[in-house]
């Protein structure tokens, strides 16, 4: 089964189908050589994925532009206001957050990591070798040395 | 314009020919997404109308929005007091046209049982055009579940070529009162309120001076 053609723009010299049969350049498969295109399968199922990308497009850009056209457009400026539970904003919402956040975050991370490969390695405990033990307890001496660090550096006390 | 013999024989052959006008008012009726909004026990009502016992669903408006961007009606749920009118009138303001007001109770209607308390709004509609009105002292959720079928029906009666929504002049914001030494500023929208005639605001009045 040849599946494989040759994709050009123009008409082609010849077409070979699927089913093997060539289909030689007449006037009529020159006029009609997309058609023989989408006729082969191979060609066809990519067809279709052209078909489901463009209802992929059309289906959310279709309300997008109905609303566009009929949604009366009338802003004010309490209506195009910032915030919407009914009172006015206050103040700027740029706040600024304490520096402390960013090392406790820092420190979360040992932890977040830590428990993502112990458990795969918890659950397999059983059915592993000295060598995995010793190769994840590294890991956990590493881990447990950041700790140590941080903890000497004094990032796990609130200033 | 299709003439109606042909529309109901059309429409025994499963073909149903409609206007424009219908189905965009049917497109509008079938999806009232309201405010999530609750000022009071009103509210506990409006939450067990969209809860499954009652399912608001079944009407196309169970679709609470947290954001009056969204939103295409304002259920004034409960008591509202001069606090939270600003506020009130505020989200109105903010949720795009065509907007609904559906006051919901005793309280957003006249002030209820606290009509006579020195803090409380004498009713929503001094402030918000209101389409719908229920009473009831909390209403049932059968209630709610009504008033929506009868915004629906005026939304079925609404013509796209006069609609306020799509006439540029027609006014979007309503003034939002300010909170005044003794009342509301102004006390009431006098485009959507005007007072009765032999009406006087006893509670509200300026304290005078005894001569």
């Amino acid at each position: 089964m040849t599946d494989r053609m040759p994709v050009r723009l123009f008409p082609p010299a010849a077409l070979l189908t699927s089913s093997g049969n060539l289909v030689r350049n007449s006037t009529l498969s020159q006029r009609y050589w997309f058609a023989i295109l989408i006729m082969d399968s191979y060609s066809t199922q990519y067809f279709f994925v052209v078909v489901f990308l463009g209802a992929a497009v059309a289906f959310p850009l279709a309300p997008l532009i109905l609303s566009r056209l009929l949604a009366p457009h009338k802003p004010t400026p309490i209506k195009t206001d910032t915030y919407e539970c009914g009172l006015s904003a206050k103040g700027d919402p740029w706040v600024q957050f304490r520096v402390g956040y960013y090392i406790y975050a820092l420190v979360y991370v040992i932890f977040a990591v830590e428990t993502v490969f112990l458990y795969p390695w918890a659950v397999a405990f059983a059915g592993l070798s000295l060598g995995s033990f010793i190769a994840v307890m590294v890991f956990v001496l590493l881990l447990v040395e950041g700790l140590v660090y941080a903890w000497a550096k004094g990032a796990l006390e609130w200033k | 314009m299709i003439d109606d013999g042909l529309k109901s024989e059309l429409q025994k052959q499963g073909v149903f020919v409609v206007s424009t006008e219908w189905l965009y008012n049917w497109g509008r009726k079938s999806s009232i997404w309201p405010l999530q909004f609750g000022l009071a026990c009103c509210a506990i009502e409006m939450i067990a109308a969209a809860a499954a016992r009652y399912d608001l669903a079944r009407f196309g408006a169970e679709v609470f929005r947290a954001t009056p961007r969204q939103a295409d009606l304002m259920i004034v749920a409960g008591t509202v007091t001069k606090k939270m009118a600003p506020q009130v009138v505020r989200l109105f303001n903010q949720m795009p046209e065509p907007k609904y007001v559906i006051a919901m109770g005793a309280c957003a209607i006249s002030g209820g049982p606290f009509k006579d308390g020195y803090n409380v709004l004498k009713g929503v509609d001094r402030y918000i055009p209101v389409d719908v009105h229920i009473p009831g002292c909390p209403p049932r959720p059968e209630a709610l579940l009504h008033a929506i079928l009868t915004l629906q029906e005026k939304i079925t009666g609404q013509h796209i070529d006069r609609s306020r929504w799509y006439d540029a002049k027609a006014t979007t914001e309503f003034p939002i009162p300010t909170c005044g030494e003794h009342d509301l500023l102004p006390p009431a929208n006098p485009e959507v309120w005007q007072p009765p005639k032999d009406y006087t605001d006893v509670t509200n009045a300026a304290p005078t001076k005894k001569a």
